[in-house]
């Protein structure tokens, strides 16, 4: 009986297993090896290097400004869409009856396709007959070359990317506050706290875990982002908006230094990977 | 008083809401207002309206890249990623929540650690695979390794955990086997997981770009986002001949998905917060 339970199972896992083995498992373990070799993807000599693409790759200045790159672009889309999806969706919470509307407006960048959106944000940035710089130069204001100028490139590509984000987290919260039990707030009402003290000491701490979890998820998605950056700047001007997956599709598929590009994809599989024991200690401590 | 002050805390948040959604859809309408002006009135005032409707940014468009065939192939695409999502997962799903196995916990556990590998670094092995297997510049590259997925296999479990053994002991006790209870009686039960299922794939497959842009070289495989990314290198700064384009590529699958945007926010939520 057990056996037959076992076959069953197996069978029923099949069809799932083999594609992860094949398409997930094997490629990350061989992956690992490429980055140990100076691999070109065209001969079939494999030299192993030992560790010399990972020494390499922290004596690389370009790699360096990539890693600071993605990180303040990580960081800063995280916390902006976080932050402001908080917000409105408080917001939202007070608007029972147009929020409908609302949420519906701030998902549609979510499932609009990152690479027509970009073209379209091209248009928006341009100096000559985008809408930003004439508005910005109607006020008045320096109306600068967003996609060309090193100062402004970055956060150029950081708008796009909050603009894209912006729904989930709005989404995400605007569900966790309607889960949120009423008793609480009754409470709260009566002991006649103010607007501002029922979010900072309620609502803030009842949603703890759903902040862990945009946060989180935040952090893994935009470390990895590529779409939009190779489409308005493919990483420049020199190299300002070089986050490491563009770095690592260059290094790979350009130059076709697969063993130096492994070694970056292993160091951004480092990152996420702390990221999440980070996200699970948190969870853990909040549990007990 | 009170009336007055919540009156204007309501004012408040409404000037707040739509001037953030006025930027949020700012692209959108300025994708499409452009898209109907002739060339040459395309960035005199007034911006936000075409004077003249000028349909023949379309027709151009059209012409000039194969957007028929970049819609089928993203269809084509979607749609078989979406339907091998939902077979391997409903199957997998159901073997870890009813059986007992050996290594049981470990495959779990490895299935879900698997979710943390950056796709980028997958990129270089897999794209080699795909070479040795002879399926480079071909849509089943694009396909087969996307028809299983970590986060649908925990979705559907979750799911099929709700659903009481009893139904499949009463379907069994009427002689049918596994595949039979999973197709009869699990499924019909599922749908709204499985329908929250299938809204991710088909998104995800249907955005994907990276994957495409390496392993896709004929433009008559082209998919809807690397048609795009093809075409606005091409027509850099012809505005009005790429909005259009761009309007094509978006705004019905768009329409499509705010349409289903119910299921696919019911995902959203329990992937995340029940979690």
């Amino acid at each position: 009986m057990q056996s037959r339970q076992t076959r069953t199972a197996y069978l029923l896992i099949a069809p799932a297993l083999i594609l992860f083995i094949g398409f997930t498992a094997y490629p990350f373990v061989w992956s690992a090896q490429i980055s140990f070799t100076n691999w070109d993807g065209l001969n079939a000599v494999k030299e192993f290097v030992g560790f010399e693409n990972y020494i390499n790759l922290f004596k690389d200045a370009e790699f360096r400004q990539s890693l600071s790159v993605t990180v303040i672009y990580t960081i800063s889309v995280t916390l902006l869409s976080t932050i402001l999806g908080f917000a409105i969706a408080l917001m939202l919470q007070r608007r029972k009856r147009t929020s409908a509307i609302y949420r519906t407006i701030f998902f549609s960048p979510v499932v609009t396709a990152t690479v027509a959106a970009a073209v379209v944000w091209q248009l928006l940035f341009d100096p000559y007959v985008g809408v930003i710089d004439l508005g910005l130069r109607a006020l008045h204001l320096p109306a600068p070359n967003w996609l060309s100028d090193t100062h402004w490139a970055l956060s150029a590509v950081i708008i796009v990317g909050i603009w894209k984000r912006l729904g989930f987290a709005v989404i995400v919260y605007a569900a966790g506050l309607s889960s949120l039990p009423i008793s609480c707030y009754e409470a709260a009402d009566l002991d006649g706290v103010n607007a501002w003290q029922r979010i900072r000491y309620l609502t803030v701490p009842l949603l703890r875990p759903i902040t862990t979890l945009v946060l989180i998820t935040g952090f893994i998605d935009a470390i990895q982002v590529f779409d939009h950056i190779f489409l308005l700047t493919s990483g420049g001007p020199i190299g300002s908006t070089n986050v490491m997956s563009l770095y690592l599709y260059n290094q790979g598929f350009k130059l076709f230094r697969l063993g130096y590009a492994s070694a970056i994809g292993w160091t951004l599989f480092t990152i996420v990977l702390a990221l999440t024991v980070l996200q699970w200690q948190i969870r853990r401590r909040s549990e007990r | 008083m009170k009336l007055l002050k919540k009156f204007s805390v309501r004012i408040i948040d409404h000037l707040v809401l739509i001037t953030i959604s006025a930027v949020v859809v700012l692209p959108f309408i300025w994708m499409i207002t452009t898209s109907l002006k002739p060339p040459k009135l395309a960035f005199t005032a007034p911006y936000l309206i075409p004077t003249h409707f000028y349909w023949q940014n379309f027709v151009n468009a059209w012409q000039e890249a194969p957007f028929t065939r970049y819609y089928l192939n993203s269809i084509i695409v979607a749609f078989c990623i979406t339907f091998g999502q939902v077979f391997t997962s409903v199957l997998a799903a159901y073997a870890f929540d009813r059986f007992d196995f050996p290594f049981k916990r470990t495959l779990w556990f490895t299935l879900l650690a698997s979710m943390m590998i950056p796709l980028p670094l997958l990129v270089i092995p897999t794209f080699q695979i795909v070479q040795n297997l002879h399926w480079a510049d071909n849509l089943i590259a694009l396909i087969i390794p996307r028809c299983w997925s970590a986060f649908g296999i925990l979705l559907m479990r979750q799911f099929i955990h709700s659903i009481p053994r009893d139904f499949d002991d009463a379907a069994k006790m009427d002689g049918a086997n596994t595949l039979r209870v999973i197709w009869s009686v699990i499924m019909p039960l599922a749908r709204p997981a499985v329908a929250t299922l299938a809204l991710f794939a088909f998104l995800f497959a249907w955005n994907d770009f990276l994957w495409p842009l390496i392993v896709l070289n004929s433009p008559e495989n082209f998919t809807v986002p690397l048609g795009i990314a093809n075409f606005s290198g091409k027509y850099g700064t012809r505005w009005t001949l790429l909005m259009a384009a761009t309007v094509s590529a978006t705004i019905p699958a768009v329409l499509a998905f705010l349409a289903m945007q119910k299921s696919l926010i019911r995902g959203l939520v329990a992937g995340g917060v029940n979690e």
